[in-house]
């Protein structure tokens, strides 16, 4: 029984080295704190790196989400979906209508983030209904349209979302039968990198079920022939919007624990295009329709754009200032000193890369595997 | 009786005129062709049984009955909700949700405590505004201020000090929702509202930007209010102001309370004026609101309903109804393993339970291996047994043939329609294919198939069909279609005479 339970877990090892890791990942620095090793190792200030790394991992958590989210409507059903932002945005402000004070609901954080993962779903259902005929390019026009609406539409109802203001501040999730108390809340980073951690591994666990039953396989038949689908008897009008259900569902979820990270919805602009690229970047650069694949996608994409970049950017900036002051040059206000400047030429680039010698990926999806009885 | 009968089928591109008037009975568990030259429409008839396209005229009648999309009650309840959703959001509209949010929702709360006190000293001047809340001017210590249930849930953060945040989550603070949904009503309706600009309280139509009144306080603004309502619904009859103590005055209905004053008869006018044209407005925007409820209701539900109606013969619908068809030009899904199409062509028979698929219960992994053993059988059965976890796109032509076949018989079709299965076979494969359509016959299918290799045709077929440029010009078993002139004449062409 042992042996058959531990075959079962072999083919998910890399997962779960994964999650062990990052399990352990909050424990780190103060492991550096306790052990007193160097401060500073070949120039790089560890305590400051991990410190910061941990700050950012539950954002990562969260994006990944979305692109996980996105992966089922691009990656599963092979619908170009190009506004994926959207509703992360709607998300994170029915979180932010639903739980902050002043406004009637005041829900607890955990329905909010329930409602807000439906509300999300219902508005994926509403945008899917009727452009269920639309393929290919047209439908990433209209989904891009839908971004642009919602977005404008967060800005304009100014009664409601508070416009460019965004709605602020969103209260932390009461979590008193873990015995924390609110107030550790904004201190300690551990208990919402946990809850983001749990949420990731819990989506990754249901995704992955899904992908290996009825509605995962029909998802596929429709990407790969969806007239031979339907001659199979798939309803196709039916398993789309299901896509569209379960893929906004996730965005919602991601958008409402990002609006409870930051206490604040952050404004209609944090929902645009550019969002909606970035995370089909990362599908893309991961593996379409490959779960492993989007979770190193996004974490190399997010983790570059959010830690690495700023981490480059502080070092550069200390050399720079030691280098004009043993030099007596003017190097501090470069602008191409400073790798943040950089940062969207290396990120073409490396798509570009990629595109010309990996097309399908990192991790391209190995359907081979899902030949085994699980 | 005939398992499927086309009763005249004809399809028409535009002007060309692909099947016209073919008639077929097909009886079950018999192997019948349909033959004919290339172009001849053998496909394009294929394509309309199974509702790739829907047929010009004529009829498919499959087991008795024709093969559309039964209305259920899932499909007028979807009509309902999305005319109900429609009609609402329209309505929502033409009334301004920003507005409505704004009065229906700001206007009930404290208003005041959003901003941002942060002293007990702070809070004393916000008075609770109207009803019998407890006055917070009537605590004098920051401790008496702190509910129970703050400190209960360890919201002080020590420094003597109430956040907004923490002060608007204690019990003190409530949501007036029998006032909100008055409100929300009222503004529905196109009466005036209470907005707050700065200190003030500004009454204004729900209709437009225009300012009736203002009142430096909640309780008057709600008198106000509710006079001007009152005045504007006097103002369609013939209501006139009557003089009093040197001021023109507008009584209510019963004369007891004075609604509007004004200094002089003109300026009275002037109001009166006023008062009716805001009448106007509300009539016109009660007018537009119902144009737009009926209008959206009508458009949504008469939508969804001709959007179902026109989807009614898809091939889905008649998948369902036991009708499997292989490709022409093979269509298998090229990514996804063997035993992975055979799984997609038995996609009915899986449980359509959305939490098991999520949870992946023990009854969703029991059906699973179940479904999987049976797929593998279907595999073994057209001799693809060993290739299960190859992707299909991997397999050489002749299996990838065998395994659409596969694909479709996993549907357990009543009707299988083959498209041209020999094609590019060589002639071992292509004996070896005619014992696989013998044996799927056996197993109680009754198989149509399209072919060009006439040896096949001739050795298995009960009955045959010719076709030629669309018009059906035989029909007979192998040795009569054999001996049938029009067709030896559509194949090899009339014997010139010279």
């Amino acid at each position: 029984m042992k042996s058959s339970w531990l075959s079962l877990l072999k083919p998910l090892l890399p997962e779960l080295v994964g999650l062990l890791v990052l399990l352990l990942f909050p424990i780190l620095p103060l492991g550096w704190r306790w052990l007193h090793l160097p401060e500073v190792i070949l120039f790089v200030p560890v305590q400051e790196v991990l410190d910061r790394v941990a700050g950012q991992l539950p954002i990562i958590f969260i994006l990944t989400i979305l692109a996980l989210g996105l992966n089922v409507v691009v990656g599963y059903t092979g619908l170009l979906h190009l506004g994926m932002g959207a509703f992360f945005g709607i998300g994170a402000y029915l979180t932010g209508i639903l739980t902050i004070p002043g406004y009637p609901f005041e829900c607890g954080f955990w329905l909010a983030l329930v409602l807000s993962t439906f509300g999300a779903a219902l508005a994926g259902v509403m945008l899917a209904a009727p452009t269920l005929r639309l393929r290919g390019d047209y439908l990433a026009l209209v989904t891009l349209g839908f971004g642009e609406v919602v977005r404008f539409s967060l800005r304009n109802l100014e009664e409601i979302t508070a416009g460019t203001r965004a709605l602020n501040p969103i209260p932390p999730p009461n979590l008193t039968w873990l015995g924390l108390t609110p107030g550790s809340w904004s201190d300690d980073m551990r208990p919402f990198y946990y809850l983001c951690l749990v949420m990731l591994a819990g989506m990754v666990w249901l995704l992955r079920n899904l992908e290996r039953s009825r509605l995962g396989r029909a998802w596929v038949a429709i990407r790969e022939d969806e007239l031979a689908a339907t001659c199979m008897g798939i309803n196709a009008a039916r398993a789309k919007l299901a896509a569209f259900a379960v893929g906004s569902a996730l965005a919602g979820l991601a958008g409402s624990l990002y609006a409870t990270k930051l206490t604040t919805t952050a404004g209609p602009d944090a929902y645009d295009f550019n969002r909606s690229i970035i995370v089909l970047a990362c599908v893309i650069l991961g593996g379409l329709g490959s779960i492993r694949g989007v979770i190193v996608g996004s974490f190399l994409l997010v983790g570059f754009d959010n830690v690495f970049a700023p981490m480059l950017d502080g070092i550069m900036q200390k050399a720079a200032e030691s280098a004009s002051q043993k030099w007596d040059l003017k190097l501090t206000d470069n602008p191409f000193l400073k790798f943040t400047n950089w940062r969207l030429m290396i990120f073409g680039l490396a798509l570009v890369l990629m595109m010309r010698y990996r097309p399908e990926g990192l991790l391209p999806s190995k359907r081979e595997s899902h030949g085994e009885a699980v | 009786m005939a398992l499927l009968s086309l009763r005249g089928l004809t399809m028409r591109f535009g002007g060309l005129t692909a099947v016209s008037g073919f008639d077929l009975e097909v009886e079950p568990l018999k192997i019948y062709s349909i033959i004919g030259p290339n172009g001849a429409g053998k496909t394009t008839a294929f394509n309309a049984i199974t509702g790739i396209y829907a047929p010009t005229s004529g009829e498919i009648v499959f087991d008795n009955r024709e093969l559309r999309r039964p209305p259920t009650w899932h499909l007028y309840a979807t009509c309902a909700v999305v005319a109900i959703a429609t009609g609402l959001g329209l309505m929502l509209m033409t009334a301004n949700i920003d507005t409505l949010w704004r009065v229906a929702i700001k206007n009930n709360n404290d208003d005041e405590a959003r901003q941002q006190p942060t002293s007990a000293a702070d809070f004393a001047k916000y008075d609770s505004n109207s009803d019998g809340q407890v006055s917070l001017s009537e605590l004098t210590d920051g401790a008496a201020l702190k509910p129970e249930g703050l400190l209960a849930r360890g919201d002080d953060n020590g420094d003597g000090q109430l956040s907004r945040t923490e002060y608007l989550r204690a019990e003190r603070w409530r949501f007036d929702w029998p006032n909100a949904r008055r409100d929300a009503a009222r503004q529905l309706r196109g009466e005036p509202g209470l907005v707050r600009r700065g200190s003030r309280w500004q009454i204004v139509p729900a209709t437009s930007n225009r300012l009736l009144a203002t009142a430096p306080h909640l309780k008057q603004a709600l008198v106000t209010r509710d006079n001007h309502a009152e005045a504007v619904a006097l103002s369609r009859g013939d209501w006139r102001p009557i003089e009093r103590d040197g001021k023109q005055v507008f009584l209510s209905a019963d004369g007891q309370r004075e609604l509007l004053s004004a200094p002089d008869a003109d300026s009275a006018k002037i109001k009166l004026a006023q008062l009716k044209e805001v009448a106007a407005e509300q009539t016109t925007h009660r007018r537009n609101q119902w144009l737009a409820l009926l209008g959206g209701m009508l458009v949504g539900g008469l939508g969804t309903y001709s959007v179902w109606q026109r989807s009614r013969r898809t091939p889905d619908v008649i998948a369902l109804a036991g009708i499997a068809r292989t490709f022409q030009n093979i269509r298998l899904f090229q990514n996804m393993t063997v035993l992975e199409n055979v799984l997609v062509g038995m996609d009915r028979s899986f449980s359509p339970n959305l939490f098991g698929m999520l949870f992946h219960t023990t009854a969703q992994r029991l059906q699973e291996t179940q479904r999987r053993a049976r797929a593998r059988e279907i595999l073994e059965f057209v001799g693809l047994g060993l290739k299960q976890e190859n992707l299909a796109k991997n397999l050489p032509y002749g299996e990838q043939r065998r395994l659409e076949i596969a694909r479709a018989m996993a549907a357990e079709p009543k009707l299988l329609l083959l498209d041209e299965p020999a094609a590019g076979m060589n002639p071992t494969e292509s004996e070896e294919l005619m014992h696989l359509i013998r044996r799927i016959r056996d197993t109680g299918a009754t198989v149509l198939l399209i072919e060009h290799h006439m040896k096949l045709v001739m050795d298995i077929s009960d009955r045959i069909a010719v076709l030629d440029y669309g018009q059906k010009i035989a029909e007979g078993t192998p040795a009569e279609v054999r001996a049938n002139p029009r067709v030896i004449e559509a194949y090899l062409g009339k014997e010139d005479v010279s």
